[in-house]
């Protein structure tokens, strides 16, 4: 059974390798799948609202740790950090320092680097999200290409896979800086879009699958707005407008839905409180 | 953790004070209707992130029934209560005098209406005791009932919040009913305009809480 990685509310990950990205509880909100099966990468966003035109957030501080007991990493780190404003708040080298600084300080972003053991990272992700449970954590995985998925189970937003170099470790301060609007529409599927085409997947293979946007409160005489429908209208307009085929849709009606997604076969399954299928 | 609001450390104490009040007198209301003993907790206030909002409320993908009733007048926010569908059912069975146990299957038109209008009663009295205290007029929207997964309910609760914050100032109080096993939440928020018109307001008639 592969490893189930839950997307929460307003959340979006992206893999290239076989898990299951579940969507629990899709209301008015969608799950928009994307997936490249040539390069094998597969992507689920849990989108909220349809656009980002009226957002209105208020700036956020963004401080920063480094974990690293190496000094090319942490330079790279660095450099990049400062490029995208970031107030760098501590520099750690051991697990323990860095599980301390980050109650300390709860900095808006702790970069890890993978030169820890594999145990005893696993504990400082562990206490992390113990402490912070939306704590916003990216590893940079030293050691292995293939061993990031567990993380991402875990709740850490990012995995920078080896080779490290700047320009990666740029993409993913970019990714984790859009995180807040990954529940609108249109800024969800752009930069889902964009994680995929670094996996080096191409615009022409990628296919679309959107589930979700139902009418929670459609059988009272009130009327309330159908954000549902709003929601799936518009990711089906700008998927329509980029030329994104959608090979399966389950859209509208009055109840919520858990999709999961598996990222072996493609397959999606839907529970509801009527029942499952399968697509 | 970030907070997207800028309260400070008065006046959200402010706001959970009015909170306080409110949800006092409706939950004696409600015990004057059902004739037994409600117990309301004093309401958690709180910034809770919205990715995690439906963890408050058993996981995302537990049956919840719930009552959604929008707050109308000079400000806006929602109200939500969210029961386990066995205390909602209880509570739907104590309305009508029965003892709770008796609705089995989906409510009929008899007991939606007696949840909305529990609902309507308990938001009623909530509202009004804040008008009064504040001096500006409110009113329950119609309640709207549906049955289904926390999260999927949420989302529309969420929505207006949703545009702006990635915390959300919420309150949220425990309802139990003695001797029955009816337990559930009662949520409430207001939108961020109506947040800051509510400390204004409570700062023009009660001073600047700062000295």
């Amino acid at each position: 059974m592969d490893e189930e990685i839950v997307i929460g509310m307003g959340k979006l990950v992206v893999v290239n390798q076989p898990a299951i990205l579940s969507g629990i509880g899709l209301g008015s909100c969608v799950g928009l799948m994307l997936y490249d099966s040539v390069k094998k990468v597969s992507g689920m966003a849990h989108i909220m609202l349809p656009d980002s035109q009226k957002a209105k957030f208020l700036e956020t501080k963004h401080t920063s740790i480094i974990a690293d007991d190496e000094e090319f990493t942490t330079k790279t780190f660095k450099n990049s950090l400062i490029e995208k404003e970031y107030e760098i708040s501590a520099i750690t080298n051991t697990v323990e320092d860095t599980l301390s600084k980050f109650k300390e300080l709860s900095p808006f972003l702790t970069l890890i680097s993978s030169s820890f053991s594999q145990d005893s990272l696993n504990k400082l992700l562990e206490d992390i999200f113990l402490i912070n449970k939306t704590a916003n954590v990216v590893i940079a995985e030293k050691n292995s290409k293939d061993f990031y998925i567990p993380y991402l189970v875990k709740g850490v937003i990012d995995v920078i896979t080896p080779p490290i170099y700047k320009k990666k470790i740029d993409f993913s301060l970019d990714f984790v800086n859009n995180q807040r609007y990954f529940r609108f529409a249109d800024i969800a599927i752009n930069k889902m879009l964009d994680k995929m085409y670094s996996f080096g997947c191409s615009k022409e293979n990628i296919k679309a699958k959107v589930v979700g946007g139902a009418h929670m409160f459609s059988h009272c005489q009130v009327k309330i707005r159908n954000i549902g429908e709003e929601n799936s209208k518009k990711v089906i307009e700008i998927l329509n407008d980029l030329k994104v085929p959608i090979v399966q849709k389950v859209v509208g009606g009055d109840v919520g839905r858990t999709v999961k997604f598996n990222t072996s076969d493609y397959s999606v399954k839907i529970t509801s409180k009527e029942g499952e299928i399968t697509l | 953790m970030e907070e997207h609001y800028s309260l400070s450390t008065d006046e959200l104490e402010a706001l959970k004070e009015l909170g306080n009040i409110g949800i006092g007198n409706a939950a004696i209301a409600l015990s004057k209707i059902l004739d037994k003993k409600v117990n309301m907790s004093i309401p958690d206030t709180s910034f809770i992130p919205i990715t995690t909002f439906s963890d408050h409320f058993g996981g995302p993908d537990s049956i919840v029934m719930t009552i959604f009733s929008p707050i109308l007048g000079e400000l806006s926010g929602e109200t939500l209560f969210i029961f386990s569908q066995q205390s909602g059912k209880g509570l739907v069975d104590l309305m009508m005098g029965n003892e709770p146990g008796n609705t089995v299957n989906e409510l009929d038109e008899m007991g939606e209406s007696a949840f909305k209008e529990m609902a309507n009663i308990f938001v009623g009295t909530y509202l009004n005791a804040i008008s009064d205290m504040m001096n500006i007029k409110l009113l329950p929207g119609v309640p709207i009932v549906a049955t289904d997964m926390v999260e999927s309910i949420l989302n529309i609760f969420l929505l207006k919040n949703g545009e702006y914050a990635d915390n959300i100032l919420c309150s949220k109080a425990n309802i139990s009913i003695d001797g029955h096993k009816v337990d559930g939440d009662f949520i409430f928020l207001f939108d961020l305009e109506s947040l800051q018109k509510i400390v204004k307001k409570i700062k023009e008639s009660y001073g600047d809480l700062v000295n």
